[in-house]
């Protein structure tokens, strides 16, 4: 039985890549041997595929991993909110982070939050006025330390008010600024998530709406949709809405604004 | 893939860290655009999170991550990428071709000839050429069989060649 032409070009590709089968490649041997035509055309194209090792192909930057990781950070927290038996996002987040930086932070806030509670307690002054000194002690604190040239201090702060009052209107827009404004995204990541407990205030989560266009980090981007969906923020679905068709924002925002709006529905 | 599906997302961290370099390293052949290349890559493991749920363990990871990483490419091209003609593509390569001949003219010549290949094409030369896939698993990402693969690829290494010659004889 003759093989045809047409059938033995099929095979020539893994013919040239070695990785035929031997009785096929018997039957390629006899066929090339006995067509002229297949055999020119099976050479010269077969030192193309050769040469094709020979173009080369650049490395994928550093730029690569670091943003994998941050979008999975990011993201394996907003899945760790919606559970409801895990640790808060923030905790899971800077725990996780392998920088000696952040572990010293967090050791620094709990000795920092128990010396807070031992020194706003003395037991000579009435409960009450002692529960005003502190919170006002607090919220001029909490301030302060957004304000800090440090990192790790703005990361403190926004710890301390993720523990304030919620009607605390004070520390709700200083954290607002904090999303708005912080150079540093990790902080921005951790305002957003502190932000969840002061999620009854509409003109806060306006706000925190308007402040998803003025990020650079689409981490906090889609930090921000996915506490609004928490949040059951109907009234963000027009404005999540008109995100899926914004070209300024990445794919991958406007993807999480679609999800979000699903979500709302 | 089971585990992330499964909801253990950091063992998304093991998978990127084994196939991250080849699938930018297909965009890139694909696109020749690196920039383009390392957001698409950003892409497709984005997409496996949000999509895990309808990762069918039954069948290979890397065919149902190559067949996201074509359909997020199909969207980015089809959002930035004007019309160009045959004719206009041509002339801008040749005009590119004179600016590397001196270094290596063949490999010059060939890549040249991959980027002017039509996109199917050029898209099954790098599966079968340059991605370690079985053509089953390429079957399988492209939604043909296996016999149509092979015709594809043998098609599309013959319009490589057509273009190389063309490509060779205009600068001689």
């Amino acid at each position: 039985m003759t093989t045809s032409c047409e059938q033995i070009q099929q095979k020539l590709p893994e013919y040239w890549a070695g990785i035929i089968s031997v009785n096929e490649h018997r039957a390629v041997d006899t066929h090339l041997a006995a067509c002229q035509a297949c055999r020119n055309e099976s050479a010269e194209l077969g030192r193309l595929w050769a040469n094709l090792d020979r173009v080369p192909v650049e490395a994928p930057g550093p730029a690569v991993r670091t943003r994998f990781y941050d979008m999975l950070d990011a993201y394996r927290s907003g899945a760790d909110e919606k559970a409801p038996a895990a640790a808060p996002s923030w905790w899971s987040r800077w725990f996780g982070q392998p920088l000696p930086v952040f572990a010293g932070a967090l050791a620094m806030l709990a000795v920092g939050f128990f010396a807070a509670r031992s020194f706003y307690s003395p037991p000579v002054v009435k409960p009450e006025t002692s529960e005003i000194a502190q919170l006002r002690g607090e919220v001029n604190s909490i301030r302060e330390m957004l304000q800090q040239q440090s990192a790790s201090e703005r990361l403190k702060g926004v710890t301390f008010a993720s523990r304030a009052d919620k009607s605390d209107r004070d520390v709700v827009f200083a954290l607002l600024d904090t999303v708005k404004s912080d150079p540093n995204v990790n902080v921005r990541l951790a305002a957003v998530d502190a932000f969840k407990r002061f999620g009854t205030d509409h003109a806060a989560r306006r706000q925190l709406l308007e402040a998803i266009k003025l990020q650079e980090s689409p981490m906090v981007q889609i930090a921000i949709i996915e506490l609004l969906v928490d949040l059951n923020d109907q009234s963000a679905v027009k404005a999540l809405n008109a995100m899926t068709q914004d070209d300024k924002l990445q794919k991958a925002v406007q993807e999480r604004a679609r999800w979000a709006v699903t979500e709302l529905h | 893939m089971r585990q992330v599906k499964d909801g253990d997302l950091r063992k998304l961290a093991v998978l990127f860290e084994r196939h991250h370099r080849a699938l930018f390293h297909f965009f890139l052949r694909c696109t020749s655009d690196r920039a383009l290349s390392e957001d698409l890559v950003q892409e497709v493991y984005f997409r496996i999170l949000r999509y895990r749920h309808t990762f069918n363990p039954q069948h290979a990871f890397t065919a149902w991550m190559y067949q996201i990483a074509r359909n997020a490419q199909m969207d980015q091209l089809q959002k930035r990428r004007p019309e160009v003609t045959p004719d206009e593509e041509m002339a801008s390569a040749s005009s590119r071709v004179d600016d590397v001949l001196s270094r290596d003219q063949e490999v010059a010549l060939l890549r040249r000839a991959m980027e002017l290949l039509p996109e199917d094409k050029r898209e099954v030369l790098v599966l079968s050429r340059y991605q370690e896939l079985k053509y089953e698993e390429i079957a399988q990402i492209l939604g043909i069989e296996v016999g149509a693969v092979k015709v594809r690829v043998f098609r599309a290494v013959r319009a490589l060649g057509d273009l190389y010659t063309e490509l060779a004889g205009a600068k001689a």
